[in-house]
Order: C-alpha cells, then sequence, then structure tokens
C-alpha cells in the first residue's frame, strides 16, 4: 500500500522514524539520478552524487524543518549544493557516505546504459560535437562512438579494440570531462525547471 | 524502490543498513545512560576543571614571578639599590645603599631601619621639605650568608670574621665548626650596620648564598604602647583612690589591683624591650668553608623548628598556591570566555554552510 503522507510530513517523521526517509527515497531516486544524468551526462557521476545526497540527506534529516514548501525541494537544494562542488571540483564527495559508514559502490556495467537512456542528448549533440575536441583522443573516440553514433557498447569496445568495461569507462570519463566543458562554456545542460 | 537501475537499489539497501545502525548507535547510547553516564561525565567534568586550575596555578606562578622581576627592576631603578633588589623582593625592607656611608634613600625617604632602631623607638622619615616626623615603622632584620675561602684559609677568615662584628659593633653569639675548615657563625650586629657588616663578609670569599629577611613588627609595637599608656593611667588613677582610702578593706583591694595593674605594665614594658632590643640588632647567620672541604650541613630554614613552624609553613605553601590559581584565573577566564566565543562563532559558519 503506497504511503499517502506528504514528503514534507514524510521528512519531518523520519527524525524518529527511518522507515518515513525510505518511502521519500522510492518516491524520489530516479528523478534526482536523471537530474543528475542530464547535469552530468556521467552515469558514474550521477549515480555517485545520487548516492551522496540521499546520504547528506538521510545524516542532516533532524535539521529538516516544515516552512509549508514541498519537501523534496529540500532535497533538490542538498543536491544543487552537491553538484556545484562536483562542478568546483571535478569530484563528488563522499563524505557523508563515509560518516554513515555506507559503501561507495562502483557502478554495475548493465546501469551505465540505463542511466544513458535517462538522458536525452539530441538537444545538445551539435555542442558536445563541439566540445569534444577538448578531450584526449581515447576519450573523444569513444564519446564519438557511444553518443554521436549512437553505437552500443559491444560495437564501441570492437571499434575500439578494448574490453567492454574498459569502453565504458572510457566514454564514462570523457562525458564527465565533457560535462565540465560545457558547464565552463555557459551551455545549461538542464532547465531548472525539472525540479 | 521500483526501478531497474541495480544501483539504485543498492543504494537503497545501503541506507536501511544506515538506518539500522544508527537505530542501533542511539538504543546503545540510550540504555546504560542511567548507570554509567553521569558518572562518566562527572568524571570528564573533574579532570577538565582540574586541568584548568593547574593551568591557572601555573599562569599564576609565571605571572607572579614575571611581577617580582618588574618589582626588582622598579626598585633598582627607583632607589639604586643595585644587587640588593631581589632581597626586597622577599620581604625584606629595602637596605641603605651600599658601600657608600650615607644611608640610601628611595624617594626623599630615610630606608635605613637601622638608624631608626638606634634611636631607641621609631625610626625618622627626613622628608625632603626639610622636617622631620616621627615614624613608628619596627622592622626586625636578620640574614644568612654561606662563604667559600680558599683551602688552609679557614682561620684567618674567622678571624677577618670576628674583626668585622667588633669593628660594627656586634659580637659572635655563637659558633660551630668542623675539622677547621668549616663553620657556621651567629653574629649579632647593631641594626643600622646591618648592610655594611653583610657588604664586609661578602668580600671574605665567594658568596655561596645570601638571603636577608624583614619582619614587620610594627602594628604589634603599636598596640603594646597603646596598652602601656592605658595601663599607666589606670595606675594612676588607682593610685590617687589608694591615697584617698578610708579604710583597711578598701586599701587593700586596691594595693592588689595595683599589683596586678603594675605586674601587666611590665609584662608589656618587657615585650616592647625585646622588640626594640630586636629591632636595634640583627642576627647574621655566616657559614663559612674552605673550597675543598665538605659542605655544612645546610641551615634549616626555621630557626628552632617546631611542630608550629612546620604547619606555618605548610599553610603559607597551601596559601600560596591558592593564591596563585586565583591570580591565574585572572588571566585564564577572560582568555577562556574569549576562545568559547571564537568557537561558538566558527561552530555557527560551519552549521550555516553545512545547511
Amino acid at each position: 500500500v503506497e504511503d499517502q503522507r506528504s514528503d514534507s510530513e514524510l521528512l519531518t517523521v523520519s527524525a524518529t522514524e527511518p522507515g518515513a526517509f525510505a518511502v521519500l527515497y522510492r518516491r524520489h531516486a530516479e528523478d534526482l539520478l536523471r537530474y543528475f544524468a542530464r547535469r552530468t551526462l556521467d552515469p558514474e557521476s550521477a549515480a555517485e552524487l545520487t548516492a551522496e545526497t540521499f546520504a547528506q540527506a538521510f545524516a542532516s534529516r533532524k535539521t529538516y524543518r516544515d516552512t509549508g514548501a514541498n519537501g523534496v525541494a529540500w532535497i533538490y537544494g542538498v543536491a544543487r549544493h552537491q553538484l556545484s562542488r562536483f562542478f568546483r571540483s571535478g569530484r563528488v564527495d563522499a563524505a557523508a557516505r563515509r560518516r554513515l559508514g555506507m559503501p561507495e559502490r562502483d557502478l554495475p556495467p548493465a546501469d551505465y546504459e540505463r542511466i544513458e537512456d535517462l538522458v536525452d542528448f539530441e538537444p545538445i549533440r551539435g555542442a558536445i560535437a563541439d566540445a569534444l575536441e577538448t578531450l584526449r583522443e581515447d576519450h573523444r573516440e569513444a564519446l564519438r562512438f557511444r553518443v554521436i553514433e549512437g553505437l552500443s557498447y559491444p560495437e564501441v569496445a570492437r571499434r575500439l579494440r578494448c574490453s567492454e568495461d574498459n569502453a565504458r569507462q572510457r566514454v564514462s570519463r570523457g562525458l564527465r570531462r565533457l560535462a565540465l566543458v560545457l558547464q565552463e562554456r555557459g551551455l545549461q545542460l538542464a532547465t531548472e525547471t525539472e525540479t | 524502490v521500483n526501478t531497474d537501475i541495480e544501483y539504485l537499489r543498492q543504494l537503497e539497501t545501503d541506507l536501511g543498513d544506515a538506518a539500522v545502525r544508527e537505530a542501533s548507535r542511539a538504543r546503545e547510547a540510550a540504555t546504560p545512560a542511567r548507570r554509567r553516564r553521569p558518572k562518566q561525565m562527572w568524571m570528564r567534568v573533574a579532570g577538565v576543571a582540574a586541568a584548568f586550575l593547574v593551568v591557572a596555578g601555573a599562569i599564576g606562578f609565571l605571572a607572579d614571578g614575571a611581577s617580582d622581576k618588574f618589582q626588582q627592576v622598579g626598585d633598582a631603578v627607583a632607589g639604586g639599590g643595585g644587587g640588593e633588589a631581589p632581597e626586597r623582593a622577599v620581604g625584606g625592607p629595602a637596605p641603605a645603599a651600599e658601600p657608600s656611608p650615607a644611608p640610601g634613600t628611595q624617594g626623599g625617604i630615610d630606608y635605613d631601619p637601622g638608624k631608626n632602631a638606634a634611636q631607641g623607638v621609631a625610626g625618622r622619615h627626613e622628608f625632603a621639605g626639610g622636617g622631620q616626623q616621627q615614624d613608628l615603622s619596627k622592622i626586625i632584620r636578620d640574614g644568612r650568608i654561606g662563604v667559600v675561602v680558599p683551602d688552609e684559609t679557614f682561620g684567618d677568615a674567622v678571624g677577618e670574621l670576628t674583626f668585622i662584628a667588633e669593628e660594627h659593633g656586634g659580637f659572635i653569639l655563637s659558633s660551630t665548626t668542623q675539622n677547621e675548615r668549616s663553620g657556621t657563625f651567629v653574629l649579632r650586629i647593631p641594626a643600622r650596620r646591618f648592610d655594611r657588616a653583610l657588604a664586609a663578609i661578602r668580600a671574605l670569599g665567594a658568596v655561596r648564598f645570601q638571603q636577608v629577611r624583614g619582619q614587620d613588627v610594627t602594628a604589634e609595637y603599636i598596640d603594646l604602647q597603646a596598652r602601656l599608656r592605658i595601663l599607666a593611667a589606670q595606675r594612676t588613677f588607682l593610685f590617687e583612690l589608694f591615697q584617698k582610702a578610708d579604710t583597711i578593706t578598701e586599701s587593700l583591694q586596691l594595693h592588689r589591683q595595683l599589683d596586678d595593674v603594675q605586674l601587666r605594665i611590665e609584662q608589656i614594658q618587657g615585650q616592647i624591650n625585646f622588640i626594640n632590643d630586636q629591632v636595634s640588632e640583627s642576627t647574621l647567620r655566616v657559614s663559612i668553608q674552605e673550597r675543598h672541604s665538605r659542605p655544612n650541613a645546610p641551615d634549616p630554614d626555621v630557626d628552632n623548628p617546631d611542630l608550629g613552624s612546620s604547619f606555618d609553613l605548610a599553610v603559607q605553601g597551601f596559601l600560596r598556591i591558592v593564591g596563585a590559581v586565583i591570580v591565574g584565573l585572572g588571566y585564564l577566564i577572560p582568555l577562556t570566555v574569549l576562545g568559547a566565543l571564537v568557537w561558538l562563532a566558527v561552530w555557527f559558519v560551519r552549521r550555516r554552510r553545512a545547511a
């Protein structure tokens, strides 16, 4: 049976009832992952940012005060903070996960394509093609095959003459770098109205 | 979570585990709190308080030492007392400047207690204005000095010491010698010549140690004099009554009362004489030893040590430590408040940033 309580109510009671936070997670985890994926273009970074955001929100949930706004806005506030730190430093923080004793997991291979599917590359394909010139040769090739030509990972791996895992890594690193370059050039990868 | 992304399912499990760990920690912290926490907290508070007091005491002693040095420098600048300044810092009155034949002056006031004592009653202060005013200050001075002389010269040094004592109008009260190579001598020297005698003894050889102390008995002396005046008036009054007595019984009663008052007058006069004697003559303990002789057993700091004096020393030590702690707290409390304010500001800023 789906919990009928609002996000604000769930956040408030989660201070004493951690199960309520799990309901909140189930409601918004995938949306938040999409939010990060559209901004970082990188499945690895997006997954890590999602994990860190929920860990930070869980650790700080007792400081949440219901001011009448939707409770999920508070979580997206944490998310924006994490994202700006990511763009500043080029890496995802793991402090909250460490504080809670949570493991820093690798992204399962099958999840790369699933998370990429959450990102619609079509509107930014042109900008990506320009920004590709700034990347390393191996990353650029991997991105060209995967993002521009839309090949599957087994095909990308065959073209690059490397393993499938290695191809995923190159695409992921290239996308992360690409997101940073696009960010520096002031290109808005997704609109804030999504949140 | 209703998704085909494996990472999100794993993350849900990880968050659930974190929630379980948090609940377990909360239970652990809550259950034994009633029994264990207060004791631990009190021990922690006691430890912090003890550390605070120790630090305060250390600061107090340091501050005390600094103020002593400051006072010594001030004395040296103001009075030109030179090397004598440290002795004043340990409680003795400012000695006359040596070896100048004229008594030293500080800010126009004659500080030579010996001269004061030699005048029988209180000493005199000579003010810059030229007038003279009676000073009731009564200070008993004594000192200790240890001198090392070259080998085979102990006999000569003792002879010179005897000469110094006589030259300054004093005498050797007692002496103890060991193998004719070292010895301790107790000298009684007129207070007005005390500093000059001390300077002459210093010239006997290398000074191993020196200590000069002063005990202010002015309050006691004034009290005795007041009691003496009252008793003298009482005696005069009783004597008049005695002369006018009509009956034998009355005469006998008045006579007994007169005897009683007279006895008390003599007792007080004796105490006054004793103080005058102590003030007019200083005691100087001189330890002389040849360079390669075994050192004399150190003189006890307290003459005729007994339980009372030991208790006094213990109380003095205790009060000194308490005083140092109080002085240190004066420094430490404002610093602690300042530190707490800074910490609060940093904590507030970090909390704002985290939020």
